[in-house]
């Protein structure tokens, strides 16, 4: 019976890459994001969100029971869709089962969430970003151009036609989250001068 | 021993070889584990992420092995993802993913097929090859080097064992030689060689030595041999010449002795014829007495002439009827008046390989001295017989007549020796001589019993023919 999930797991892996990859040879053109149906751009950046958090580590009092839920969090709209959901379904991360949680508002975090995905238009500030971090050890994630500037951890950018990330170290280590070195190779780091 | 060892250095170099090639291929995996599980961790984030340029990267790393000829990262769809090869290799590499895992022998390569996880999640696989063609290489040549450290050795232990075996076996072999030649021809001159001053060596001394020694001895054995074979030789020419003098002597004085004896008997004779009725009885039977010696001096002269040429006479031997002579000569005896009281007996006389005169001789001369000396019984007997031997045949003669001391027994074949007095019975005391020496030239003996008053028995044996 394991061994069954395990492999319709591998699969819908597979299938769910292939995908991506598929949609990444054509052209992403940048049409308005409709909640059922993510854009192929936006399927390859919520499985990056999800493989993000595989390779960072969350220290052990962000979870309230080694059971606990690991919860990704999107603040403002979502681009998603059922995708992200439909992604993680019975995935876990370091052991934990995984939720996607959606929030209006920044007040709206009331409880636990390891990885925020703010949209791009949704307006934040760098205080509140400072706070999410260090208040609640959550690693922030946006593709809004200058997040990672304004204080948000991780942030896609776009670079022939390819999503790529910038890091803010200094974000991550406030969050007490420590971002694997393998994680680190891919990224672009930057405002690591910045106290 | 040759043959043990060489096979026991194969064995060795075979077995040493089974274990590095076993070894080196299990070394090989290993190393190829280690190497393929690093790669993998460090692709997982680059396969999480579609990064290919870091996954290049990161399989370009794999430049400081150089046996790695390729090297390929597939995504988790089975699809090439990123690829290395060596700068020379043309090793073509999957289109996808294999559908096995481990490692395995191909030909000159060994490949393997590792799984990329993170954190329980399969993001891909990683395909390595590694080249062995320089390992099978490095392993031809240990071979070779292998096999010439064994023929070089084959050939040094060959040389050495050969140049051994002359020292040690050609000294052995060379003294086996000579005493061979030594027994076969009993030739006591050679000798061994000495090759070394070792325990053969020793060995050859003492072998030299005694053969010195025993050449020595021989050349002794042979100066004292021929030395008294000379002496034998002189002694009989000597012996020889004397016999035929004394031979020489003994005929002429018993001739020159015959002849004025008989002149003495022929004029006693004429003196006796012409004066008969003038002489006296006296000087009458002093004539007699002069006859009758003088012809008993001439019988033993004829007798001692007989005795003196037997030894000179040659034997013709032939088929001789024994009992036709003993016949005969019982005849004449019959025929005289003088003798007419004597009963001859004689059994069955077997015939004889003999020389037929002198056998004669023997017969006569034994019956005559049986009747002779029976002569004085009121009934004497004479009994001829014989025994049949194995190797010869014996004739006997016995009478009931005087018989003699056993005691003068020795004195019996003499010649000239008389066991009785001349009064008593005449002779001259040489034909029993004759006799034993007739029968010893003829490889025969005589013999005799005899017990006084009681008779004497003569016994005789002639070999069988050859």
């Amino acid at each position: 019976m394991q061994d069954l999930i395990t492999w319709l797991k591998i699969s819908f892996i597979r299938t769910a890459l292939k995908s991506v990859i598929l949609s990444l040879c054509l052209a992403i053109a940048a049409t308005p994001s409709s909640a059922q149906a993510p854009t192929a751009e936006y399927q390859v950046k919520g499985a990056f969100l999800f493989n993000f958090a595989q390779f960072t580590e969350w220290p052990a009092h962000a979870f309230s029971a080694p059971d606990a839920p690991f919860v990704i969090g999107i603040l403002g709209q979502d681009p998603y869709g059922n995708f992200l959901d439909e992604f993680v379904q019975g995935e876990s991360i370091h052991s934990h089962p995984v939720v996607v949680r959606r929030f209006r508002s920044v007040t709206d975090i009331d409880s636990a969430v390891h990885l925020l995905f703010v949209h791009k238009d949704f307006d934040i500030l760098s205080e509140e970003l400072t706070s999410l971090a260090s208040n609640k050890n959550i690693l922030t994630v946006s593709d809004a151009p200058g997040f990672a500037q304004r204080g948000g951890a991780i942030n896609f950018f776009k670079e022939n036609n390819r999503v790529r990330f910038e890091v803010n170290v200094n974000a991550a280590r406030d969050a007490h989250v420590v971002l694997s070195s393998k994680l680190l190779r891919l990224a672009k780091i930057c405002c690591n001068t910045v106290e | 021993m040759l043959i043990t060892s060489t096979v026991v250095l194969l064995l060795t170099c075979a077995a040493y070889f089974g274990y590095e090639y076993y070894s080196f291929r299990r070394n090989t995996v290993d190393h190829l584990s280690v190497i393929s599980r690093i790669i993998a961790a460090n692709s997982t984030a680059a396969l999480a992420f579609q990064n290919t340029e870091d996954a290049a990267e990161v399989l370009s790393s794999l430049e400081v092995e150089p046996s790695i000829a390729a090297a390929t990262l597939y995504d988790a769809s089975g699809n090439i993802f990123a690829t290395y090869r060596s700068r020379d290799s043309v090793l073509s590499i999957p289109e996808t993913q294999p559908d096995w895992e481990g490692f395995r022998f191909e030909s000159a390569y060994v490949t393997g097929l590792q799984p990329v996880t993170h954190d329980g999640t399969r993001l891909g696989s990683l395909y390595l090859a590694s080249n062995m063609q320089a390992m099978y290489d490095r392993f031809t040549l240990y071979i070779g080097i292998a096999a010439l450290v064994v023929a070089v050795s084959f050939l040094v232990a060959y040389l050495l064992s050969h140049r051994l075996q002359r020292n040690l076996s050609r000294p052995i072999l060379d003294l086996a030689d000579t005493a061979r030649a030594v027994s076969e021809n009993t030739d006591y001159s050679v000798r061994a060689t000495k090759y070394a001053n070792d325990e053969v060596g020793l060995l050859t001394d003492a072998f030299n030595k005694m053969l010195i020694r025993i050449e020595a001895q021989n050349q002794e054995i042979t100066a004292l041999n021929q030395d008294l074979e000379n002496k034998v030789k002189m002694r009989t020419k000597d012996l020889e010449t004397a016999y035929k003098e004394m031979e020489a002597f003994s005929y002429t004085v018993s001739h020159d002795l015959n002849a004025p004896l008989r002149h003495i008997d022929s004029y006693v004779n004429i003196l006796l014829t012409r004066n008969e009725d003038s002489l006296d009885a006296q000087t009458k039977k002093t004539l007699d007495i002069i006859t009758k010696k003088t012809r008993r001096l001439r019988q033993l002269i004829d007798d001692l002439l007989a005795f003196s040429q037997l030894g000179r006479k040659e034997l013709i031997r032939e088929h001789v009827k024994m009992d036709n002579i003993v016949a005969d000569i019982v005849a004449d005896y019959k025929k005289m008046e003088n003798h007419a009281a004597v009963t001859f007996k004689i059994d069955g006389i077997p015939d004889a390989f003999c020389d037929p005169a002198t056998i004669r001789q023997v017969w006569e001369n034994l019956i005559s001295n049986a009747v002779k000396y029976s002569g004085q019984r009121s009934n004497p007997l004479i009994h001829v017989a014989s025994q049949q031997r194995k190797d010869a045949t014996i004739y006997s003669v016995q009478d009931n007549g005087a018989g003699f001391d056993m005691k003068h027994y020795h004195k019996l074949f003499n010649p000239f020796q008389r066991l009785h007095n001349q009064s008593d019975f005449e002779g001259t005391g040489v034909g029993l001589a004759i006799v034993e020496r007739i029968i010893s030239k003829h490889g025969g003996k005589i013999w005799a019993e005899s017990k006084v008053d009681q008779g004497t028995t003569f016994y005789f044996s002639l070999p069988h023919s050859k």
